[in-house]
């Protein structure tokens, strides 16, 4: 069971990762959720001891599984649940401005707005170099 | 502690108050800042023949920063005294100068003529840090003021604000910053190794034996490397021609008194440790006898008034460091009295160089002459200070270069020879300089009308002479500061004592004196021979000296930041592949850090139990999988809620059905967000997108990164879960405790109970986002 | 009680601001008021702290080991203490100005609970959640302006950091399965049982983790465009404050796992000195103030990484007070760019000289104390790459001190624009004077920096939670 729960953590932060590094928006917030939900797996994974429900009364003689990380999961899918919710809503809100879901559109606006301003800020370059004798 | 009425705090107190009166004084009326500058200065001038006075030195002691065990410790020693006279009596006389000077040269400059105020703030600040510098004792507090040196210099220098002055500033405060950091580094060492910031300590810790091994060596070596800098020693000495873009006045403090002084300063401050070392007292020789004729040299062939005096100046710093290096009684007194000397007619002659600029309206040298007929007072001060410099006798200067050619005498052949040749550079550019402007004709016809001259700009000058002539008359007193400083630098036991007086016979000195005049009459008269050859040298230093080095250096920095930055990281897909790339390279190093056997990686057993989780972690994996070739926003939405929920069932197998549950919940609430996200966009944005093919190189990317942040995981993970924990968890301890917190679901009693803090965090990240998701989308409604 | 008063105030106020219209002014000075009184209420517990040792109290009061602890030394009142001031000051420096969204007030207060929780945390995994709310306040603050700029900015702060925080989420779960608990002290005591394979694994995550929210190089790509796209006050928040995350993390944690951090200093030299030359080398080349203030903010990280590297007593002296100081420049820095006006130019030399470590401002005690650690450790090589580093952080500072300043084609500073609300001048005034201060008086900031870093070597001894070695 070991190596599956690895192996399975493996694969959801493997592709999570890949599709973090889409062009598509949508795309990558799908990939903040499967990463979101590697980690959740692997705290599961990580309870100490297996067993029956963490419910009392418990059978006696019986191992419980771990409670700590059932706790501690669900804190987990919950604040993950907060963050990619904030994501979508900002995504929307990119496509509101930029009227595009596209990374590479995103990063040309970038660009634009760096060479505004750096026609609106100069700084130091111009007299950094040598002021000609 | 000594009281505060006493010599050494009165002293810090009144210069450090200087700037701040003068700029007070100066936001009631502009006109008020430098008298009441030049005054402090003026009693803290009195303060330091006070101090002097006392048979003790006057010292202060209080703690600074007790946790580092530093401590503002104050004397006012000899070598201080020295100093402290220098920084606040020519203080005083140029900020006269300046009182009258810079308003002008704002006239000139279309400025507003407040803007003298933050000029004497910095002038005095220079003052007070000077003051500060020469009395530290405590290495840091040293630093503390040597820097702050650098810093009144900086906006001195740049205080003209063009192109030129700001470049020099630049220079100046790149060149005595960085090379400020090599003190700091030599000081910290002295401290790893003797535990003490204390100069007094560390040096009577090191004892009269020679500097114990390379490393203390490398220190002091250090420290001596930026106190030459600042002295404008070859190779660091180009900054100073360039400084000269600053107002008159600031280039003859900073040459007299402050900037350049502060440097040699140093050097004695640490010479009780450096004369230690026989190497390190020859690379003094070597590179005072390189700025001596380096500078020398070039001073013949500047046409600049200021730019003749600037490496002028180059040239007699390396005389000082020379005599350091020479060492002996001879060549430290000497060293100090030769700082006296030349500070005075070193100030005098920029001053003068000052006036002539103010008055004629030109700065060069072959565009004035004959000026000695029309400003009979300034030649005549003048020409006492250039008589100084160039050690005629009845003058203050002949005893410098008489110590100078004694010290020579002491050592060797070779050093009495450099000796005559570098007085007899010093001959020739002196004369040069002050025959140019008073004596000859000017070679371009361009005797325009005279300015008149305010007497502020030649009075500061006449007392600056006069003093030259005094002491050569009665050179008493100022041998008696030279040789208290002198026994302060080699921290000698006994007082040195060395003599100067006139002796009219045939010693070694008095030839040597009369070769270099003559030598140097002959420059004088033979300039149009030589002169090719020195300008040859001179180019050869524009072509490959130091100077083009450091802007060539500076130009590159900034060529190769503006290549490097090509390849910085500009889109998100690069940033987050630049996290997990090196995270990989990291987790790969840490494996191997570890020793990679020792952790058997353990598949681990599958029971009876373990099927139904088994089997639905194989679904939750093929939906991931499935993700990434979903080319459907909607089918992407059902695969990733096909995750989630065959997550949620590997949780209600695991025995979790607390988890399961939430699980359930949030993924059904998430599907409809994200495909109520999907509805809201316009269908030809969502086509647009995918229609966008990834380019072909950047799709094996991608599957390169994931991969690789797959295998990072596994490693991390497997690795960990390979363990079986030796301890117990303290999830036996919750569910023992439980009852207590009167409820029976462990889970929700950690949630709710024992760990509730976590779950007040969590509802808090959730109200943060509902807040931010309301902000978003109430200013996001389309328009 | 102490330790959870300044919890609790920015808390309330935070939620109660969550309803209030922030954006007038009243409401902003409420902000203002919550975090002044938390920053007293740090001073007090500091106090107390100093007096009477470490301050630590169990959430609802359940047995030492069951609930959360709250644990509280001098390292950790001390970054609370930086973040809440330096919050509070981006905050009155926009409510001085005007405050463009209803929940920036709010907003702030959270960053400012998030950050004071997870100093004052004893707990691996309540750490995490503070964390994520002062990282998701963040999220939101990145995108506060609403230009498209800064929405940008927000989405590759966003992204960017979730990965670092479910890095760091992944740590937290296998820490607890080594070593069955989530009380950091617990965990420091078990771990050195532990193999050492995974454990190095988990604190290789926990450091990428903490070296994305530092921007140490390379994992830095994302800062440069976040710092400049967001408000200034904005930046100054993640500059000064939220980026202490990084810097109280390593510490923190590298208490918690010693002989992981030892052997991950050749990383962390490693590193860091790439952080100090890259970051510098970048920052020459920028046109932009706000860029150069970013790359430098690269190369600054890095000393605080070196420090780290070097380790024992002075190492971790100069780690805390490097990262004191650069919170404090920055924060001045990223708040006086946009100004203009009469004063302006004295606050930006003075922040540039701190920043190259010329005395008397603080900067130079930060440099100092890292020069320090290299020469007592006898790193010749890092001596002289910290050289490089400073000597690049003079030009930069100063080429952008003079074209801004000084550079009379671009003057800007008499005529022509119009200057900056007089009482936001005032405050970066404020605050350079304070850097002034600090270099002319430097004993409290040293005497901090000295008790943290004896906390860090000497954890305080309390009961070990009962555990038998299950294998005994």
């Amino acid at each position: 069971m070991t190596l599956a729960y690895s192996l399975a953590v493996a694969i959801l932060f493997g592709t999570g990762a890949y599709m973090l590094l889409k062009h598509d928006l949508i795309r990558v917030a799908a990939g903040v959720v499967l990463v979101s939900n590697a980690a959740n797996l692997f705290i599961i994974a990580a309870g100490l001891s297996r067993g029956v429900v963490p419910i009392l009364p418990i059978p006696g003689g019986e191992r419980v599984a771990d409670p700590v990380v059932q706790a501690l999961v669900l804190t987990a899918i919950v604040i993950s649940f907060g963050v990619t919710a904030l994501l979508l809503s900002l995504i929307y809100r990119v496509y509101t401005t930029h009227l595009s879901l596209d990374l590479d559109d995103l990063s040309e606006a970038d660009e634009r707005d760096e060479s505004e301003q750096e026609l609106a800020q100069l700084t130091g370059r111009n007299v950094s170099r040598r002021a000609a004798p | 502690m000594a009281s505060l009425f006493s010599p050494a705090p009165l002293l810090l107190l009144v210069a450090l108050l200087a700037p701040l009166a003068a700029f007070a004084g100066g936001r009631i009326r502009p006109g008020l800042a430098a008298p009441v500058g030049g005054g402090m200065a003026l009693v803290a001038f009195a303060i330091t023949i006070w101090g002097a006075a006392l048979s003790d030195p006057d010292r202060v002691s209080v703690t600074w920063a007790g946790s580092w065990d530093l401590r503002f410790t104050f004397v006012l020693d000899g070598l201080a005294v020295v100093f402290a006279l220098l920084a606040t009596g020519i203080g005083a006389l140029v900020t006269a100068y300046s009182a009258r000077y810079i308003p002008l040269h704002l006239h000139h400059e279309h400025r507003d003529e407040r803007d003298v105020v933050p000029f004497l703030f910095y002038l005095l600040l220079f003052m007070a840090a000077m003051v500060g510098l020469v009395m530290a004792q405590d290495t840091i507090a040293l630093f503390l003021f040597w820097d702050l040196t650098a810093v009144a210099s900086f906006f001195l220098i740049g205080y003209d604000r063009n192109a030129r002055s700001v470049q020099a500033a630049l220079t100046a405060i790149v060149i005595t910053g960085v090379t400020a950091i090599l003190i700091l580094i030599g000081v910290i060492m002295l401290h790893d190794r003797y535990g003490s910031w204390d100069l007094p300590t560390i040096i009577a810790a090191v004892g009269e034996d020679g500097l114990p091994g390379g490393t203390i060596t490398l220190a002091v070596a250090l420290i001596l490397a930026g106190g030459l800098a600042k002295s404008a020693q070859v190779p660091f000495h180009f900054w100073l021609p360039q400084a000269m873009a600053a107002p008159t006045p600031v280039s003859s403090y900073l040459h007299s008194a402050a900037m350049v002084a502060a440097g040699v300063f140093l050097v004695g401050r640490f010479y009780p440790l450096a004369e230690q070392s026989d190497l390190l007292l020859w690379a003094l020789r070597v590179v005072g006898l390189a700025s001596m004729v380096v500078g020398g040299l070039v001073a013949l062939t500047r046409r600049h008034l200021k730019q003749i005096l600037a490496w002028s100046t180059i040239s007699q710093y390396g005389y000082v460091v020379l005599l350091f290096g020479l060492g002996g009684d001879y060549g430290v007194a000497g060293a100090c009295f030769y700082v006296m000397a030349h500070g005075l007619a070193k100030c005098a002659l920029f001053l003068t160089a000052g006036s002539v600029i103010e008055a004629a309206g030109t700065s060069y040298l072959d565009e004035v002459g004959g000026l000695a007929r029309r400003l009979p007072l300034l030649a005549v001060a003048s020409l006492a200070a250039a008589a100084t410099i160039v050690a005629l006798p009845l003058t203050l200067g002949f005893f410098k270069d008489e110590l100078f050619f004694a010290a020579a005498v002491e050592t060797g052949p070779f050093w009495v020879a450099a000796s005559v040749g570098g007085a007899a550079l010093t001959f020739a550019y002196i004369g040069r300089f002050w025959l140019g402007i008073f004596i000859r004709h000017p070679e371009r016809g361009r005797t325009a009308q005279l300015h008149p001259l305010s007497g502020l700009l030649v009075w500061p000058i006449v007392v600056l002479g006069a003093l030259g002539v005094a002491g050569g008359l009665f050179p008493g007193p100022i041998t008696g500061l030279a040789n208290e400083a002198a026994t302060v630098a080699r921290n000698a036991t006994a007082a040195i004592d060395v003599e100067t007086a006139y002796h009219l016979d045939t010693r070694p000195e008095n030839l040597m004196a009369l070769a270099a005049w003559a030598i140097g009459i002959v420059l004088i008269v033979s300039e149009r021979l030589w002169q090719p050859a020195v300008r040859a040298f001179s180019r050869l230093g524009d072509i490959a000296g130091p100077e083009r080095i450091y802007d060539g250096t500076l130009d590159r920095l900034n060529h190769w930041s503006d290549f490097v930055r090509q390849f910085e990281v500009r889109d998100l897909r690069s940033r987050v592949a630049s996290i997990l790339a090196p995270a990989g390279v990291l987790v790969a190093i840490g494996l191997i850090a570890s020793d990679p056997t020792n952790n058997a990686f353990r598949v681990g057993s599958v029971s009876g139990g373990d099927l139904l989780p088994l089997l639905m972690m194989i679904a939750t994996v093929i939906a991931a999988l499935t993700s990434t070739l979903a080319r459907d926003h909607f089918a992407l939405a059902l695969v990733l809620s096909g995750v989630g929920f065959s997550l949620a069932c590997v949780y209600a197998f695991s025995d979790a059905p607390n988890v399961a549950l939430v699980a359930v919940l949030i993924e059904t609430v998430f599907t409809v967000l994200f495909i109520a996200t999907l509805v809201l966009l316009p269908r030809w944005v969502l086509r647009d997108v995918n229609q966008e093919p990834d380019d072909h190189d950047h799709n094996g990317r991608d599957a390169f990164i994931g991969v690789i942040a797959g295998l990072l995981a596994l490693l991390v993970v497997w690795s960990t879960l390979s363990q079986s924990s030796v301890f117990t968890s303290v999830g036996d301890e919750f569910v023992a405790q439980t009852p207590d917190a009167h409820g029976g679901n462990v889970v929700s009693v950690i949630l709710a109970d024992f760990r509730g803090l976590d779950t007040l965090g969590e509802i808090t990240v959730i109200g943060i986002a509902l807040l931010g998701i309301a902000g978003l989308l109430y200013r996001g409604r389309l328009r | 009680m102490l330790l959870v008063f300044p919890l609790a105030v920015t808390w309330l106020a935070a939620v109660i601001l969550a309803v209030l219209d922030g954006r007038r002014e009243r409401v902003g000075y409420v902000a203002v008021g919550a975090l002044a009184a938390s920053a007293i209420g740090l001073v007090a517990l500091m106090v107390d702290i100093l007096r009477d040792g470490v301050a630590q109290q169990v959430a609802g009061n359940w047995a030492y080991g069951v609930g959360i602890q709250l644990r509280a030394d001098v390292l950790d009142v001390t970054f609370a203490l930086l973040s809440v001031v330096v919050i509070l000051v981006a905050t009155v420096f926009e409510v001085l100005g005007r405050v463009r969204s209803r929940v920036f007030p709010a907003l702030a207060c959270f960053m400012a609970t998030g950050l004071i929780g997870l100093s004052l945390t004893g707990d691996a995994f309540n750490f995490y959640v503070f964390f994520e709310i002062a990282m998701i306040s963040a999220y939101v603050l990145a995108g506060y302006g609403e230009r498209t700029r800064q929405l940008r900015a927000a989405l590759i702060f966003i992204i960017v950091n979730l990965l670092g925080s479910v890095l760091f989420l992944i740590a937290i779960a296998g820490l607890y399965h080594l070593t069955g608990t989530l009380d950091m002290l617990e965990i420091s005591r078990r771990i050195p049982v532990v193999n050492e394979q995974p454990s190095i694994l988990l604190a290789t995550m926990i450091f990428v983790a903490f070296a994305v929210k530092l921007g140490i190089f390379p994992f830095h790509f994302w800062l440069a465009a976040v710092y400049t796209g967001t408000r200034p006050a904005v930046a100054a928040m993640l500059s000064g404050a939220l980026a202490n995350i990084g810097s109280y993390g390593l510490l923190r944690f590298g208490a918690t796992m010693p002989r992981e951090l030892e052997l991950g200093a050749p990383v962390l030299l490693t590193l860091g000195a790439a952080s100090i030359i890259y970051g510098g080398f970048q920052a020459i080349s920028c046109r932009s103030a706000t860029e150069v203030l970013a790359y430098s903010s690269i190369g600054q990280v890095g000393y605080i990484l070196i420090a780290l590297g070097i380790g024992g007593h002075v190492g971790l002296v100069a780690a805390v007070l490097f990262s004191i100081v650069n919170s404090i420049n920055k924060t001045l820095l990223f708040l006086a760019v946009p100004l203009r006006g009469w004063l302006v130019g004295a606050v930006m030399a003075i922040a540039a000289f701190s920043v190259a470590g010329v005395p008397p401002s603080s900067g130079f005690f930060g440099k100092m104390g890292v020069f320090r650690a290299a020469v007592a450790d006898d790193q010749p090589l890092v001596i002289a790459l910290i050289f490089i580093g400073s000597a690049l952080s003079f030009i930069y500072m100063f080429q952008l001190y003079n074209g801004r300043f000084w550079d009379i084609s671009a003057e800007e500073t008499r005529d022509g624009v119009v200057p900056s609300v007089l009482a936001r001048r005032g405050l970066v005034c404020l605050l350079a004077a304070f850097v002034i201060v600090i270099g002319v008086w430097p004993e409290p900031l040293l005497y901090l920096s000295e008790q943290a870093a004896y906390a860090i070597e000497n954890p305080i001894q309390t009961e070990p939670i009962p555990d038998q070695l299950a294998g005994d």
